[in-house]
């Protein structure tokens, strides 16, 4: 059984659709990269999926539930966790309330998680007491992800989490994606670093104007040549 | 109440109303037109009406001015002074967030309050000016009142005929584009703020003269008239229920509103005197609830919106931060 | 000398009052992302509401004080399910016109409910405490002593309790907020009710610092607003430090210009840091420090 079903979903802003049915499936245990141009849809189809922008048409269906067009709030009880691209930390927050905040529903104590947290981004816990706003922008990305990870989430969503960073961080950040995975915690992410991120999933999807345009096994799609022109820079 | 008595209160009730009207014309451009969210218009009020009288009365020896100037030199004035201050106001605020322009705006007709309440020397203080001329009053006489009234409509549909003139220009459809979405109007090479400030200074003249009409048409002014919740408030409310981004509709939102203002004070005049102050207040009360069901019912007030703009721009959930739906 | 350290006093008191005042309005500006001009009518009608307990059911002041801080509260989550709440789609400005209108409303059914004299919560005028030449009176310690506590307790909320965090995160960053699974309705309610029982502290403290009359609370808004937007919006630890500035500043204005001029310092300091600093004294950069 797959963990994410999505069938043909329409959503978009205003009177605009961006995606014209879009299907994707993430199985459990893998890795499923979006690819794709700028403006593709691939944040408006990550933020549909997780019930941010309503879907007009189209089905989501999560661990065998359909949950089309559920609030985030409820998503999250199901262990739906989102990660979004932009401002996806608490700044004046310090980084273990950011990371308390991942868990807020749960009534339970968080000290354990936290301290996996701390294991999997080592350099967060010196700065534990620091507001999350001051961090580097790596550190930062530690601190959204970690976040999510607070709640051990059957399903992880991932909004290009190395967008901005050094290329060394990035690295590091792709990582420790693949090591989430390996604990367990099937991933459906958006890169912008096209190969690497082939590279390091099993499955991925290209998006062109709001439609599925390929899809395949990553390691097909990286060997592909037209992907290799069109997508991947030579 | 004799038919003459019906008559004159009917042409007060009339001159009076069309002053609000001016203002709400003036606060058409910047909010209805523009998206400015002024609530400091008591100040813009005050500033024209102080301007007028201080220009126009006969010299005297306890405050400034008294030049005795015509009243046309003081309307000019009046218009000029308070576009002054629309132009010192907007050049700070006008590239910050909107909610902070209110702030400031409402600091400032503040600010304008506490110097004239304050600063005996300029104004006479909480005495207030008095004395305020028109001149062919003595002459005449009785009818004085029509003439003015003549001469309040006379300069309202001058200003009708020149907004609609203005904002269908070219001009007027940057100002609706800029409110719609600044973004995409800076996008497409406009300068944003200029027009936003083009667009304040012209709403604060506009506000600047309908002081100085007031100044002239009661004869005496003193800082509690331009108190400025509301003052402010009430030229809101006529805006808002005739419809913001509608000329027409900000003049009859301007009468209609003023009608109902001076239905409930006959209402509480019926009340004994130690009532009647306190049920004074409840007159506030129901304008506000007007304003609020207005809001909540009818957000494109009675009127709603011309519209000069295509709508194409299809308008976030999230960032959508105009008041109008539709 | 002495009267410099006179006039910190003063400025003390009136800063603390502010303080109370800006954490309410900072936290529902920068949760619910609108200004609400209704606060400070807001805090009158909490100074009247003590009045009531205190004179019109008898009941001693600082009970007189918790009651109507209760009262404020459901007031405040009341005014927001009628008229708040269904104008929230339309956006930040809809509300700001929206809170124009609640704030007369509140205003005149005060002034229609208890007339437009001034009220005093005491009688008879208190015989200042002398103190290494300075004049206390004891109303003063009273007003510094309730303003130090609600602030420690605001603190801990803030700090250590799950709402509290839950407050924070909102007006750090809504959409994360939701994002990350807490219930924001529930938060926006009690967000409402904290503000708004603060608030009501501060009108209690000004009604016993000086006097009750309808106006008074819409006096304070700007300096009020002065705190907030120095502080930064959305930082309730901001608006304490600015609400101290504020009020400090307002007070020592008055060593150099006439007192009537209070609220116009508070304006200008506010212009100043909009003009240099529109994020608030407190951000640099990206990074803000608590
Ligand atoms: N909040 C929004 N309101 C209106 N349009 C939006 C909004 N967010 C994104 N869009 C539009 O939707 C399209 C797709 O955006 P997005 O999903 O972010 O693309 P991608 O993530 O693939 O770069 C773009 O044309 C963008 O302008
Ligand atoms: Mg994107």
């Amino acid at each position: 059984m797959s963990t994410l079903l999505v069938r043909d979903l329409v959503a978009g802003y205003g009177g605009l659709d961006i995606l014209h049915g879009v299907s994707i499936d993430v199985g459990p245990d893998e890795i499923v990269t979006i690819i794709g141009p700028n403006g593709a849809g691939k944040s408006t189809l990550l933020k549909s999926i997780f019930g941010l922008v309503p879907p007009r048409a189209g089905s989501v269906t999560f661990m065998g539930k359909d949950v089309t067009g559920e609030r985030p709030n409820r998503l999250v009880h199901q262990g739906m966790c989102f990660v979004p691209q932009n401002r996806n930390v608490f700044p004046r927050l310090t980084v273990e309330e950011n990371l308390q905040l991942g868990a807020y529903i749960l009534n339970a104590d968080l000290r354990e998680r936290i301290a996996r947290v701390y294991d999997l981004f080592p350099p967060l816990k010196e700065k534990r007491r620091q507001p999350a706003g001051t961090l580097s922008g790596g550190q930062q990305q530690m601190v959204a992800i970690g976040r999510a990870l607070m709640l051990d989430p059957k399903l992880l969503l991932l909004d290009e989490p190395t967008a901005g960073l050094s290329p060394a961080f990035a690295r590091l950040i792709l990582e420790k994606v693949v090591e989430i995975n390996a604990a367990g915690v099937p991933i459906l992410m958006i890169e912008q670093n096209a190969k690497a991120a082939l590279a390091m999933s099993h499955r991925a999807y290209i998006l062109t104007m709001g439609r599925n345009r390929m899809e395949g096994p990553a390691a097909e799609l990286l060997e592909n040549p037209e992907v290799g022109r069109l997508f991947l820079g030579g | 109440m004799t038919v003459e008595g019906v008559l004159s209160y009917l042409v007060f009730f009339a001159t009076m109303a069309g002053i609000y009207a001016v203002l709400s014309l003036g606060l058409n451009i910047q909010w209805g037109y523009n998206g400015l969210f002024n609530i400091g218009i008591a100040g813009f009020f005050a500033v024209g009406a102080y301007t007028s009288a201080i220009l126009t009365t006969p010299p005297s020896p306890t405050h400034l001015g008294g030049f005795g100037l015509p009243m046309m030199v003081g309307f000019l004035a009046a218009g000029a002074a308070s576009g002054l201050i629309a132009l010192l106001i907007g050049i700070p605020t006008l590239r910050l967030r909107e909610d902070y322009l209110a702030i400031a705006t409402i600091g400032i007709a503040e600010t304008i309050r506490y110097i004239f309440q304050n600063e005996a020397w300029l104004a006479g203080g909480i005495r207030g000016l008095a004395g305020i001329p028109f001149p062919w009053r003595r002459a005449l006489g009785p009818s004085a009142n029509f003439v003015y009234l003549a001469l309040v409509i006379a300069i309202l549909a001058a200003l009708y005929f020149a907004l609609e003139r203005g904002l269908r220009s070219p001009w007027g459809r940057v100002l609706k584009a800029i409110r719609e979405d600044e973004y995409v109007a800076a996008a497409s090479g406009k300068d944003v703020f200029r027009f936003r400030l083009e667009s304040l200074v012209l709403g604060g003249i506009v506000m600047g003269f309908a002081g100085s009409l007031y100044a002239h048409f009661v004869g005496f002014i003193s800082p509690q008239a331009f108190h400025p919740m509301l003052t402010t408030f009430i030229v809101w409310v006529m805006l808002t229920v005739g419809g913001s981004g509608n000329n027409k509709g900000a003049i009859v939102g301007a009468y209609l509103v003023w009608a109902i203002w001076s239905m409930t004070e006959f209402v509480t005049d019926f009340l004994p005197s130690a009532m009647a102050t306190r049920a004074a207040s409840l007159r506030v009360v129901l304008i506000g609830v007007l304003l609020i069901a207005v809001l909540m019912y009818r957000p494109t007030g009675l009127f709603g919106e011309e519209r000069h703009v295509s709508r194409l721009i299809a308008r976030s959930p999230t960032g959508g931060s105009h008041a109008r739906s539709g | 000398m002495t009267e410099v350290l006179q006039v910190i006093l003063y400025g003390l008191v009136l800063g603390s009052i502010i303080v109370l005042g800006a954490i309410g309005l900072t936290l529902t500006y920068g949760i619910l992302n609108f200004a609400n001009f209704a606060h400070g009518d807001m805090m009158t009608l909490g100074a009247y509401f003590a009045l009531f307990y205190r004179f019109g059911l008898g009941w001693p002041l600082s009970l007189s004080l918790v009651a109507a801080m209760i009262s404020g509260a459901v007031a405040a989550v009341l005014i927001d399910k009628v008229v708040y709440r269904p104008l929230r789609s339309r956006g930040s400005i809809t509300l700001l016109i929206a809170s124009v209108g609640v704030a007369l409303i509140i205003r005149n059914l005060i002034r229609f409910v208890w007339g437009p004299d001034n009220h005093y919560y005491r009688r008879g005028i208190q015989f200042p405490i002398r103190w290494m030449g300075l004049r206390i009176k004891p109303d003063h310690l009273w007003i510094l002593g309730v303003a130090l506590v609600l602030v420690i307790l605001v603190h801990v909320f803030l700090r250590y309790t799950k709402i509290g965090k839950a407050m924070r995160a909102m007006a750090d960053n809504m959409e994360l907020a939701m994002v990350t699974g807490i219930a924001t309705e529930r938060i926006v309610v009690w967000t409402w009710a904290i503000g708004a029982a603060l608030c009501v502290a501060a009108g209690f403290l000004l009604g016993l610092d000086t006097q009750l009359f309808p106006d008074m609370g819409w006096n304070l808004l700007l300096p009020i607003f002065a705190a907030v937007i120095l502080g930064g919006i959305g930082s309730p630890y901001g608006a304490m430090a600015g609400g101290l500035i504020i009020g400090m500043t307002q007070e020592l204005s008055t060593l150099f210009i006439s007192a009537a001029y209070k609220p116009v310092v508070a304006f200008v300091i506010m212009i100043v840091i909009l003009l240099v600093r529109p994020g608030g004294i407190f951000r640099t950069g990206g990074a803000v420090k608590l």
